[in-house]
């Protein structure tokens, strides 16, 4: 069994992902930089210090042309030989890859790398990831210019919200769910954070951010808006599938048609454009012919 | 020679083996016969030391069984039993020099080699040298064990006895290889080499033994000449069933 | 004599192939590193470590241990498969089926899922050491439990089925910690089940040597006990083989193989199931001929198959279990089906 298991990973790896392999178009560069960091990432397309990005790690999605780089694969399942065949001068990270010894022998090897400050999950903490970011690239400029954008956006969704107040109660359910179990992104999110903002509150807590939860739970957490990440929405397909799946079926949320599918890459890290995305979430949640 | 004193074999409330003692001496063929569960098959396991009795003891030239290594004990002592799986592919001289490895450490020396040669030649089975054991026949793969049995023991020893025990051997052969076998084995005869054997049929026992012991439920009779043994009254006591005896060529033939 | 050449020859054959696969392992991988910077790197290296190259040094302590340890992990795996089968009897036994490598897994699940909670941290030895007190723990749980009440004996048939019945108590354990763990760890959980070679490093490579060649050595000793096994328990005593002492002794040797490997690379199946039963078909049953060539030829089947988890989606890399699993499947079958069996 485990085997036949092992073999449908292998197949689907193969043929689903077309990130690897991406040839690399960079080759004559002297600054290389191998970046494992969903967040990072789209902060140095924000600032456009991309030009010396020659890998990225298969979880950074957004924007969507990083694709087109080579990946260097999972950052919790990296090899050594796969992050230093990008011939890195630099590799950026935030201190979530793996596995260990990956990262002794990159030391070992004293290949530089490179972990940005450790800031709140707020605005201001991200305002300062940008900026701090922005000097790095010397991109200053365009680090204040994405800094301005940000709190400006971010005080309007604030405004906005006073006069919601955070009555709406959201489920966010993240990538689908395997025979029925949920996993939910809990009140400890940084989803929950931007639906704080946005004027709502979340469903469900629990100790960490993600919590698996039986229909059950979900059934009796009655929710007024239900969010469905992009993996597990499209592959049901369509919203009606969705409301009929056990536990989600007969909430508030299925009964009202208030069932919306969300970037995944939106929800879980801040960045230039948390402020666009609470305001989206503000529209779905209060603006109901917005949201439609 | 192999001395048997007062040895028992309990399991449970059951008393398989009960206070049997008795000697089996070299150049005869030593028989045991008696009826299905009488005990026959526990006694030969604990002369061979795969069973170890609840009480007495059993003696190989006058020392207890107990004090030979096993190593040292399989250099002398042999069982060919009914026994003829065998787990994986094997050509028949390997299993036959299966025989000798108590005999060596590393590799087989020449004596090795050539035991293994003239035992199967001895069992007629030369012929199936360089086949895959487990490829023959029930009655084929019997005889082959009988070779790797004959090369154990294959060179006497001075001052030492061999022992050749025998467990309902018999079982797979039709009558032509019953007989043969039987014949082969007490054309070994000889007064360094002890032979002890279970069998079942009683016209065997009465051919081809010189020493019969029969048991029955667990006690021993008697032991004898096939003669004295295979008398009608002891037949009705021990099997339960009217026999006659009559004889053929010298010997009692058992008619039911 | 003649058996004895043509054994000999098929063990030249066997070293030939694995010194071309291994130098074949060591040319080719993600980075691309030059005959001569592979050169300059073994003077260098030891002489003047200041002024090696990163893809000198990348050769030294990456390219060139990682495939040292295939061999040695291919070798481990391999013996520990035809030891089980000689020892069981039976030509589908693998290593972990006593229980040995579901314990380790459970061990590196329990790691990687609660290892933050307890304060033990040992760099990158936590790891292993986790794992090779799983595999110490459920090999020492199936050796017990299989003692019969009554008997006390060993019965082989009961081993087997106690091993089954650990090996899914231990797998649903492995499944419980993915399932409580957050997503990172539950990926991490996945992927050290599945085999890795990745985390070769010299000091890995001595501790491995060290378990490989002892047990190989004293698994030889051994070799001609297995042998009369064959026959069956009671034969086997009458040749003079001291039953309990084989088993036990054949057991702690592939827990300590078996444990060891799994504790540095991950589950990695088929590898211990498919070489004894290639070399079977070759040259019979002789265990004499098949421990020490079962080293060999484990070696060549798992240096290739990392040789393909490395190249196949490179630059990232494949769990080197699934290239096992995907390539033993179609040779197990095909030679289950030439092969006759009493099973």
């Amino acid at each position: 069994m485990k085997h036949l298991i092992g073999i449908f990973i292998a197949s689907s790896l193969l043929l689903s992902c077309g990130r690897f392999g991406k040839k690399d178009e960079k080759q004559e560069q002297s600054e290389r930089i191998v970046c494992i960091s969903k967040q990072y990432n789209e902060i140095i397309y924000a600032l456009g210090a991309e030009e010396d990005i020659v890998a990225a790690d298969i979880s950074s999605t957004y924007p969507p042309q990083i694709k087109e780089l080579p990946t260097v694969g999972y950052h919790r399942a990296l090899s050594t030989e796969g992050i230093l065949a990008a011939k890195p001068t630099l590799i950026l990270h935030d201190n979530n890859i793996g596995p260990e010894h990956v990262v002794q022998q990159i030391t070992a090897l004293k290949i530089p790398t490179k972990v940005f400050g450790k800031y709140n999950g707020d605005i201001r903490g991200t305002d300062s990831l940008i900026r701090e970011m922005g000097a790095y690239f010397h991109k200053e400029r365009a680090a204040d210019s994405l800094c301005a954008i940000l709190d400006k956006d971010m005080e309007q969704v604030l405004e906005k919200a006073k006069q919601y107040g955070d009555t709406q109660r959201v489920l966010v359910i993240h990538y689908g769910r395997a025979s029925n179990v949920y996993l939910i992104m809990t009140a400890k999110s940084t989803a929950a954070r931007m639906l704080a903002w946005a004027g709502g509150r979340m469903a469900v807590d629990g100790a960490r951010g993600m919590k698996q939860m039986s229909p059950e739970v979900i059934a009796a957490s009655d929710p007024d808006v239900i969010l469905l990440t992009d993996f597990g929405y499209d592959r049901l397909g369509s919203l009606e599938k969705v409301k009929a799946l056990p536990g989600i079926a007969g909430t508030k949320a299925a009964t009202n048609n208030r069932i919306y599918r969300v970037e995944e890459h939106d929800l879980v890290y801040m960045g230039p454009r948390t402020g666009k995305v609470a305001a989206r979430l503000q529209k779905l949640l209060h603006d109901e012919t917005a949201a439609k | 020679m192999i001395t048997v004193k007062n040895i028992t074999y309990k399991t449970g409330d059951n008393t398989l083996v009960d206070d049997i003692s008795v000697e089996f001496k070299p150049g005869i063929v030593n028989l045991i016969v008696g009826p299905n569960g009488a005990g026959k098959s526990t006694l030969i396991k604990m002369l061979s030391g795969q069973m170890k009795e609840t009480s007495g003891m059993v003696m190989y030239g006058g020392k207890p069984l107990g004090v030979y290594t096993l190593r040292e004990l399989a250099k002398s002592r042999a069982l060919l039993s009914q026994n003829m799986e065998l787990a994986f592919s094997a050509r028949v001289s390997e299993v036959v020099m299966m025989g000798r490895y108590p005999h060596f450490s590393e590799r087989p020396t020449t004596s090795d080699l050539q035991a293994c040669d003239e035992a199967m030649k001895y069992a007629d089975i030369a012929y199936l040298k360089d086949r895959d054991y487990t490829t023959l026949s029930g009655g084929e793969k019997q005889r082959v064990q009988f070779a790797r049995v004959l090369a154990q023991i294959w060179y006497p020893e001075p001052n030492k006895c061999r022992y050749l025990l025998l467990d309902e051997p018999l079982a797979y052969l039709d009558v032509y290889y019953q007989h043969q076998l039987m014949q082969q084995i007490k054309l070994l005869r000889s007064d360094t080499l002890v032979v002890v054997g279970v069998v079942h049929d009683l016209n065997i026992a009465a051919k081809y033994g010189e020493s019969i012991s029969m048991i029955h439920r667990g006690k021993l009779l008697l032991t004898g000449t096939p003669e004295s043994v295979f008398t009608e009254a002891n037949i009705k006591e021990v099997y339960g069933v009217e026999a006659e005896i009559l004889v053929n060529k010298g010997k009692p033939y058992i008619c039911f | 004599m003649k058996q004895q050449q043509s054994s000999r020859s098929i063990t030249v054959i066997l070293v030939v192939v694995l010194v071309a696969c291994m130098l074949l392992s060591i040319r080719l991988g993600a980075v691309s590193i030059s005959l001569s910077e592979m050169q300059s790197a073994f003077s260098r290296y030891f002489t003047t470590p200041d002024t090696v190259t990163l893809n000198e040094r990348i050769f030294m302590t990456i390219r060139l241990p990682r495939a040292f340890l295939c061999v040695l992990v291919g070798a481990s795996l391999a013996v520990g498969g035809t030891l089980m089968q000689a020892l069981f009897r039976n030509p589908i036994v693998e290593p972990g089926l006593i229980g040995t490598s579901s314990g380790a897994a459970f061990g590196a699940a329990m790691y990687f899922a609660l290892g933050a909670m307890f304060k033990f941290d040992t760099g990158v030895w936590t790891l292993p050491i986790a794992a090779g007190a799983g595999a110490l723990l459920s090999t020492i749980l199936v050796y017990i439990l299989s003692l019969s009440g009554q008997t006390k004996k060993n019965s082989i048939v009961v081993l087997l089925l106690v091993g089954m019945a650990v090996n899914a108590l231990f797998m649903s354990g492995v499944g419980f910690f993915s399932y409580i763990a957050r997503d990172p760890q539950a990926r991490s959980i996945t992927f050290w089940g599945l085999g890795n070679l990745s985390g070769a490093d010299w000091t890995v490579i001595k501790v491995v040597c060290v378990s490989t060649f002892g047990c190989i050595t004293v698994a030889m000793r051994y070799a001609k006990d297995l042998n009369a096994l064959m026959l069956g328990d009671d034969e086997a005593m009458l040749l003079g083989v001291n039953l309990k002492g084989l088993k036990v002794t054949i057991l702690l040797i592939n827990v300590v193989m078996i444990a060891v490997v799994t504790a540095f690379a991950g589950v990695i199946s088929f590898v211990g199931l498919i070489v004894p039963h290639m070399l079977r078909a070759v040259k019979g049953a002789d265990n004499r001929f098949l421990i020490p060539n079962s080293a060999l030829l484990g070696g060549i089947l798992l240096t290739l198959a990392d040789l393909l988890a490395r190249m196949l989606l490179r630059p990232a890399e494949l769990p080197v279990g699934i290239v096992t699993s995907v390539i033993g499947v179609p040779i197990f079958i095909y030679l289950l089906r030439r092969t006759k069996y009493i099973i």
